[in-house]
């Protein structure tokens, strides 16, 4: 497991660790069932404090991808949880919503569109 | 016990102080074996002066590290009076020695040592226990008020006590008859010095236990 | 249960009054004690540590009084103060045998290890003592015993970057196992910027705000803009500071959209808060 948080981000460190986390559960960088370290044990290897952390294991537990064990701490679910998978496609929605809305705003014609979403994937 | 702590904190914070009470006491005795003709009494008046001096130190002291110590109130108090105790019968005790020791090696016939020093002593305590007293209850955390405090018993004690036995000594060499007052504590001079002594130590009990629920009531 | 209770306190000075102070900091927590100099930080502080008695108000650690059990309130607290709190003959190893006698729970062993690690000299009177040397002395002496509370007043003042560093890192330390809390007064916010859970600001003795720091930071936003911007929803700015070029003020997050287009916004740091708070009061 890995989290560089930086300073200088415009997002906030909780949302730094949530994303990193994130990305590593679904990459398989972290295995399903790890224990990842405690609250505030996370908290002090980084050198913030104890409820950015909370708020970061909160926000990745309601989101699906970790659940809290008594006694155990927090362990990473299963990576292709259908649950996470609708969020992901939720999310998604949401962003090409955003993109179509902002493409129709400059007249952009749908091959436009659909050239520039496979042009990003190719990247 | 905590109050033991407390007066050993105290005698600590004051080290300094008592290092240089060494150097008193050495000249103390310098003085007393080169003046042929001093006061039998003198050593001793003058080293429980020097006590006398010694005692308040702990109050222009009292770093927050040392007031933040787990105590009960009391056991504070307590052990303050304790060691300002300590510090009369520690100089007391020098003194008694060094008397003994001018009375034995010279050839005049003085008082027993003891009782004398059993009745300064008794005095000086009850000096003491005032002067703590006075300062706890108005909390003087000025140093120089502090210092003024303790110079007043103190010489008033030292120069009022010399002053009176050379009197007593001149008018006994002059051979005139002494007053009744004086006739009357030298014949009941045992009595007398331990009826001080139990005196000084009764003061010092009553003056801790004033302080201790006075100090209780300010900080509870 | 709360590590520590504060309702209510009051100390009035000559010229200052501490004002109805209240707070909780849950156990497992560190709370930043922010404000000015003379706003009434150490006050507070000597308050919850019993150094003063308050004139009214109480003051709980982990829900035990001064009144009720005063060696065991005081055994429970870790007391780091500005660099003048040693009797100034005293030496480490003066300092040792007094933790040994007053402290139970005191681990000589760990106290020579922060020492020596700290190169604190053994030899030396503490008068001889630098700035830092004393600071460090005195959470050798917090640390090397079984407390609850640390209460830090103003307590990395003079430390070097170094060490200030890893005295941060064992304050987090002290509180991982969630049982430990600490209280902390400061007015060099960046040492809190981050381990900080709670910040609660005092400006002339009275609280302007406590909150977790995570609120305070997503609540608030630091808008610049030019001159010609301020006239758009001036209402909403708190603590402007302008010049001829331009202005910057807080603002709520919530009132953001009311302001000009063409004004910047950005995350605040927690100075930049305090000092257009400030501001805001004194206006």
């Amino acid at each position: 497991m890995k989290v560089v948080l930086s300073n200088q981000s415009e997002f906030p460190i909780y949302a730094q660790i949530r994303e990193q986390m994130k990305e590593q559960i679904l990459s398989g960088q972290i295995a399903e069932g790890t224990v990842l370290p405690s609250i505030r044990q996370l908290a002090r290897d980084l050198g913030i404090s104890v409820i950015t952390t909370t708020r970061a294991y909160r926000e990745l537990e309601s989101e699906g991808y970790i659940a809290s064990v008594q006694g155990k701490g927090s362990i990473v679910l299963k990576r292709d949880n259908t649950v996470l998978r609708e969020q992901c496609i939720r999310q998604i929605e949401e962003h090409l919503r955003e993109a179509v809305v902002l493409s129709e705003r400059i007249r952009m014609t749908e091959e436009e569109l659909l050239d520039m979403l496979k042009r990003t994937r190719q990247r | 016990m905590r109050i033991f702590q407390w007066c050993k904190l105290d005698a600590a914070v004051s080290r300094s102080v008592l290092k240089f009470m060494l150097l008193f006491a050495f000249i103390c005795a310098v003085i007393a074996v080169f003046t042929p003709d001093i006061q039998a009494a003198w050593p001793l008046l003058y080293m429980i002066f020097g006590g006398m001096m010694t005692v308040s130190t702990p109050f222009t002291a009292q770093p927050y590290f040392v007031e933040m110590l787990p105590t009960k109130i009391y056991e504070r108090v307590f052990g303050r009076f304790l060691f300002g105790t300590g510090m009369i019968v520690l100089f007391a005790a020098a003194g008694f020695a060094m008397q003994t020791a001018y009375i034995a090696s010279g050839d005049l016939a003085v008082v027993p040592a003891l009782t004398q020093t059993a009745f300064f002593v008794g005095i000086a305590l009850f000096l003491t226990a005032v002067q703590y007293l006075l300062l706890y209850l108005f909390q003087i955390k000025n140093v120089q008020i502090i210092y003024l405090i303790r110079m007043i018993p103190g010489f008033a004690f030292f120069f009022g006590f010399n002053s009176l036995l050379s009197t007593i000594q001149e008018e006994m060499q002059k051979g005139n008859r002494l007053p009744g007052w004086i006739l009357w504590a030298v014949e009941h001079e045992t009595a007398l010095s331990v009826a001080i002594l139990l005196a000084g130590i009764a003061s010092v009990l009553l003056c801790a236990v004033v302080a201790s629920v006075y100090e209780h009531r300010r900080m509870v | 249960m709360n590590a520590i209770e504060v309702l209510g306190l009051r100390k009035t000075y000559s010229k200052f009054e501490l004002n109805d102070i209240s707070f909780t900091l849950p156990k497992g927590y560190i709370m930043g004690y922010v404000g000015q100099n003379g706003a009434g930080k150490t006050t507070t502080l000597r308050l919850i540590a019993h150094l003063l008695k308050a004139e009214s108000g109480s003051c709980s650690i982990d829900g035990l009084t001064y009144e009720k059990d005063p060696v065991r309130y005081r055994e429970m607290i870790g007391y780091v103060g500005d660099s003048d709190g040693f009797a100034p003959d005293f030496t480490l190893k003066n300092i040792r045998g007094i933790c040994r006698n007053f402290y139970p729970t005191f681990r000589e062993k760990q106290f020579c290890e922060l020492t020596g690690r700290w190169k604190l000299p053994e030899k030396k009177k503490i008068k001889e003592f630098s700035r830092g040397m004393k600071v460090k002395l005195q959470f050798a002496m917090a640390l090397a015993r079984e407390t609850s509370v640390l209460l830090l007043d103003e307590a990395t003042n003079g430390l070097d970057p170094v060490v200030r560093a890893e005295v941060l890192e064992l304050l987090q330390e002290y509180i991982s196992d969630g049982q430990h809390s600490i209280l902390f007064s400061t007015h060099i916010i960046s040492d809190l910027e981050q381990i900080a859970d709670y910040i609660f600001f005092i400006e002339n003795g009275r609280k302007i705000f406590c909150e977790t720091r995570e609120e305070l930071q997503e609540s608030y936003l630091l808008v610049k803009g030019g001159l010609d911007d301020l006239s758009t929803g001036q209402k909403f700015l708190i603590g402007v500071k302008q010049n001829d070029i331009g202005f910057e003020a807080l603002v709520k997050t919530d009132n953001a959209p009311f302001l000009s287009k063409s004004c910047v916004l950005e995350k605040p740091s927690i100075d930049q808060m305090i000092v257009h708070m400030i501001k805001e009061e004194e206006a």
